[in-house]
């Protein structure tokens, strides 16, 4: 057997995890950057020897794990699967990276945050409904300790509320699975790895396992209107915190639709998709609006990143090839451009002080870089062709538009209050006469006096090397995706193609019947 | 008539477990009057020691195998039993890890008493678990209860403790005559008391005419009612949070799986094997009963504000998971129920191992308020609670998740799927409060950075062991704010119980296949 390098890249950060929590003060974050890199070069590794053209799970381990019930460990990777997980890796690189200067408590916090980013790698890897469910849960559990612990005032509300949605709609899904078991269980008992369940749920079953599945995916996405979570749990987490929320676990319930909904329930998926399709667009511009009028540009951030996964959903349920395709490739590139927003987000917190658009301006003379920064990875979020984000928003919409152009056509109406909202925020904040405070908040032992003085000063520091070099990667993937897309749709096609095969063929009992 | 009684050195060897504890029992009775008082801390090793050699008496009795039954079919040592004789000797050997430190900071003298009465308890936790006959049944229903009534009420000088005490014991002997009443119908109708026999003897009267039925019914029903009190299922378990929040914390622990755990198997022998034949008679009630007590249980435990109440209504409340596994009536529900038991028992055990530590006095000092902050104050105790709490909840990762899997799916796969759901819908009644507790030792304002509890600490001074009792609410949260700031020691006992428990939560969440398997072929499944 060789290298179970899936395994490894689960596992990796888990254990860190618990290493980190005996780890003191100084030493904890060195220790979870180097975890996070060392998964981060096993996914890049994976990655190129990934076989370009089969849509199977490909480095697929398996091991009976629970015989008594029926329970394997079983984990591999497809297209589908792929980028995610290189995603994941890399954004929490980028999220330790970014919380070097956290205060209080290293050890639990990058614990947390290690058994966060390997709970979410775990969800991309399981190829086991149960394992699946496993790491669903695990995830859960660090996210809530995270914005509970070291998030913002509101924090416990904020922490609470996402638990209690999350986990209503995981419970669901628990059920789900165990009936699942259920009514596939054959001579040789219950099975719950994937391919063997492709094709063998009946008819009569695939309603209500599709919504006890739906329940889980649809808060987790989030489709509205099951959204109001995220804006408090986004806006309260602390940044890093949001980057893995927003850029990695954000992803997990349009790929949950993806890997199951459609291929275990096709039937039941191709009813609920006009459903669907219609909370996706509602969702889309709903949220658009919604960023529009924020103040608190953090909040606008987390609308807006409802908005735009309104667009995977749209694409997922045009069930159509392009549309998955444009799905697929649009998490992977949503999840650098939100990444990099939310740390810039983040930048100018640190440094300013608020998270109000009105009580800033001006910015841009004196932070040269950051708005440079800035204004790359805006034109990337509201899909500019040359950036990474064009591509795939275009081909989700294009295969929206081949299911339905009604839906297709709201859908890209997204295009304009996403140009509006986000230029109404760099330009509110970076360009426009100078306002409000300048001072650095971090730098507390200037007295108010010096506060007032700096102000007129505009003494406002820049990006530093170590600022910038955390957001070079994804700046640069946002480029280089931008120009050379096509290493991503040559792996995930053949995924969506294979699929797609199971959710496109009609079931005999939805067609007419012979006479 | 003539009656022969030859009782065999085998049979003996089967009921060892139990007379390795009575004898240790009566061995730390007699040292406790030679030993000076302050070596008396000492007896809790040989209390200790003598629930492993039991243990090891149980495993010796699985090894040698050999008859299953002893006594004339009163005594049976077969899987089920094994399997639950293990899940009770280490409850009682956690639950004895976790006293010393606590029994001394309630001024208890009498240790001797304390640990004897323990392993009385214990004894008539095994023997009820063995038994394969009602009388037998009986006979440890009362021997574990007895001791139980003696230490609930163990602390001295407290009138929670002694309401504690005089409520079990009360209700308890009411719960008895039940049990005993039933028993009484169930004898009339088959002629039997033996399980065996009134299985064959159900058997072999099915379909049951209309002069068998009732008596045997109402016989089952009160049955049913009598153990569903020592299970405290809802809606019998009115005692339950009075007496657990009274007695002293290790008593609790034991007693919230011990008993459970006995009364379960027993109620299981009573039902799935020897009424077999008539599970749809009986399968109606305890249904009606597991969906009462989950969704009791949790709604109840959601509304309080101290912990270890908290703690009593959750453990209603996994009564209720836990009779799932009987009212599905399989044998795959039985494998589910018993590693539940084990489970539950680990976690169950630990989260009171942590309430014993931030207690003050009995019953007192573990309100919500008092947990604020632990994150920060305490982050090893906390840690440990917080993974209690996520397996109390049901999270993977943990053992707790493995055991509701494992029940809820038994009784998807014997197509009761309501029970299923109404399981998971309980559970997410249970997530808000297990979640409520987690947040307030890490997401509220840590105490210690407080100034006006630094101010009330300042005050205190070095000597300053705050009061003790906080008797009204309005006093309360002043003096929580003083007692809040000390950190709470934990005695060496308690640590290493509490480290065992999360070792084994977390080990058994990851890899549950061995046990599973051991509880699967305690029930005869292969």
């Amino acid at each position: 057997m060789s290298f179970p390098i899936l395994t490894a890249i689960v596992f990796v950060p888990i254990i860190g995890a618990a290493i980190a929590l005996f780890l003191p003060r100084g030493v904890a974050w060195g220790w979870a950057f180097f975890v996070a890199m060392v998964d981060l070069v096993l996914t890049i590794v994976m990655g190129f020897s990934f076989h370009v053209g089969t849509g199977g799970f490909q480095f697929a381990e398996s091991q009976p794990w629970i015989p008594g019930l029926g329970l394997n460990y079983a984990v591999g990777i497809d297209g589908i699967s792929l980028f995610l997980a290189i995603l994941t890796a890399l954004l929490a690189v980028v999220a330790i990276a970014a919380s070097w200067s956290n205060p209080q408590r290293p050890g639990t916090y990058y614990a947390w945050m290690l058994l966060l980013s390997g709970g979410i790698l775990g969800v991309f890897a399981a190829t086991n409904v149960f394992l699946f469910y496993v790491f669903w849960e695990i995830m859960l559990v660090p996210a809530y300790l995270l914005i509970g612990t070291f998030g913002g005032p509101r924090r416990a509300y904020a922490a609470i509320k996402f638990v209690i949605y999350t986990a209503i709609g995981s419970l669901l899904m628990l059920a789900g699975i165990i009936g699942l078991g259920a009514v596939t269980q054959g001579s040789h008992g219950v099975s719950l790895d994937i391919p063997s369940l492709i094709g063998h749920v009946p008819v009569s079953a695939q309603g209500i396992l599709f919504l006890a599945f739906f329940a889980a995916f649809a808060v987790k996405v989030p489709l509205v209107p099951f959204h109001s979570w995220l804006p408090d749990a986004y806006t309260e987490a602390p940044i890093p915190v949001t980057i893995m929320l927003a850029g990695a676990m954000s992803k997990t319930g349009a790929y949950g639709f993806l890997r199951f909904c459609l291929p275990l329930f096709p039937q039941a998926a191709h009813q609920a998709a006009p459903i669907i399709e219609t909370l996706a667009v509602i969702g889309i511009l709903y949220c658009a609006v919604q960023a529009l009028i924020q103040t608190d540009f953090k909040r606008l951030l987390a609308y807006s990143s409802i908005s735009h996964l309104g667009v995977v959903m749209l694409g997922i349920f045009a069930l159509n090839t392009q549309g998955i395709d444009g799905a697929v490739l649009q998490m992977v590139n949503h999840g650098i451009t939100t990444g990099a927003l939310f740390l810039i987000a983040g930048y100018i917190e640190a440094r300013t002080g608020t998270r109000s658009i009105a009580a800033l301006g001006g910015l841009a003379a004196r932070v040269p870089m950051l708005a440079i920064t800035f204004g790359i990875a805006a034109l990337s979020s509201l899909g500019l062709p040359g950036l990474n984000s064009f591509a795939g928003e275009f081909l989700a919409l294009l295969g929206a538009f081949h299911a339905n152009p009604l839906f297709g056509v709201l859908g890209t109406l997204v295009v304009i209050p996403a140009a509006w909202y986000l230029l109404r925020f760099f330009q509110g904040v970076m360009q426009g006469p100078v306002v409000g405070p300048t001072a650095t908040p971090t730098g507390v032992e200037q007295s108010a006096h010096q506060d007032k003085r700096s102000t007129v000063a505009g003494s406002v520091r820049d990006l530093r090397p170590g600022d910038l070099a955390i957001l070079i990667p994804l700046l640069a993937l946002m480029v280089g995706i931008g120009f050379y897309p096509a290493p991503l749709p040559d792996r995930i096609e053949p995924s969506v193609q294979s699929a797609l095969s199971v959710v496109a063929t009609p079931h005999p009992t939805l067609l007419v019947p012979h006479r | 008539m003539a009656f022969t009684y030859t009782i065999t050195a085998g049979d003996w060897g089967h009921i060892a477990p139990q007379l390795t504890l009575l004898g240790v029992a009566l061995l730390v009775m007699v040292i406790d009057t030679m030993l000076p008082a302050r070596l008396r801390g000492g007896l809790v090793i040989i209390a200790l020691l003598g629930v492993l050699s039991a243990a090891a008496s149980a495993l010796l009795v699985a090894q040698l195998g050999g008859a299953p039954s002893a006594f004339f079919g009163m005594i049976t040592s077969d899987g089920l039993a094994i399997f639950s004789m293990l899940v009770i000797l280490g409850a009682t050997a956690l639950a004895l890890l976790i006293a010393p430190g606590y029994i001394e900071r309630q001024g208890i003298h009498q240790q001797g008493e304390y640990y004897a009465l323990v392993l009385l308890a214990a004894t008539g936790m095994l023997l009820m678990s063995t038994a394969s006959n009602l009388m037998m049944i009986f006979l440890g229903l009362e021997l574990l209860s007895l001791p139980l009534y003696v230490l609930c009420a163990f602390v001295p000088g407290q009138q929670i403790a002694q309401e504690s005490g005089m409520k079990y014991f009360l209700l308890s002997s009411f719960a008895s005559g039940f049990l005993l009443y039933g028993m009484a119908l169930v004898y009339g109708a088959t002629g039997a008391t033996g399980l065996t026999q009134i299985h064959a003897f159900v058997a072999s009267h099915m379909p049951l005419d209309s002069s068998l039925a009732p008596l045997l019914l109402v016989g089952v029903v009160l049955i049913v009612v009598g153990l569903a009190f020592k299970v405290s299922a809802i809606p019998f378990h009115a005692w339950t949070p009075d007496v657990y929040q009274g007695a002293p914390t290790p008593v609790t622990a034991l007693m919230s799986v011990g008993t459970k755990t006995a009364a379960l198997v027993a109620l299981a022998r009573i039902l799935v094997v020897a009424l077999g034949p008539i599970t749809s008679q009986w399968q109606p009630l305890l249904i009606a009963l597991a969906i009462l007590t989950m969704l009791g249980g949790n709604l109840l435990a959601a509304t309080q504000t101290n912990v270890k109440r908290m703690l009593a209504y959750s453990s209603i409340a996994h009564a209720g998971y836990l009779l799932i596994g009987i009212a599905v009536g399989t044998n795959l529900g039985l494998a589910a129920m018993i590693f539940y038991l084990a489970a539950y028992g680990i976690m169950n055990i630990g989260a009171f191992g942590v309430v014993q530590v931030i207690e003050r006095s009995v019953g007192f000092g573990t309100e919500l308020d008092r947990f604020r902050g632990l994150g920060a104050r305490q982050p090893w105790l906390a840690g440990a609670m917080t993974v209690f709490l996520l397996a109390l909840a049901g999270i993977p990762g943990t053992v707790g998740f493995v055991a509701k899997y494992a029940v809820f799916s038994a009784a998807v796969l014997a197509s009761h799927p309501e029970l299923t759901i109404v399981g998971v819908i309980a559970s997410m009644i249970s997530f808000y409060y297990y979640l409520r507790i987690i947040w307030a030792m890490y997401f509220e304002l840590n105490p210690e950075g407080d100034p006006a509890t630094q101010g009330a600490r300042a005050a205190l001074g070095a000597q300053g062991t705050p009061p003790l009792m906080v008797e009204s609410s309005g006093q309360s949260a002043v003096i929580a704010a003083k007692s809040v700031s000390m950190r709470q020691p934990i005695a060496l006992g308690a640590m290493l119980s509490l480290g065992l428990a999360v070792l084994a939560t977390i080990i058994l969440g990851i890899l549950p296949g061995p046990l599973f398997e051991l509880a699967r072929q305690a029930v005869g499944l292969p």
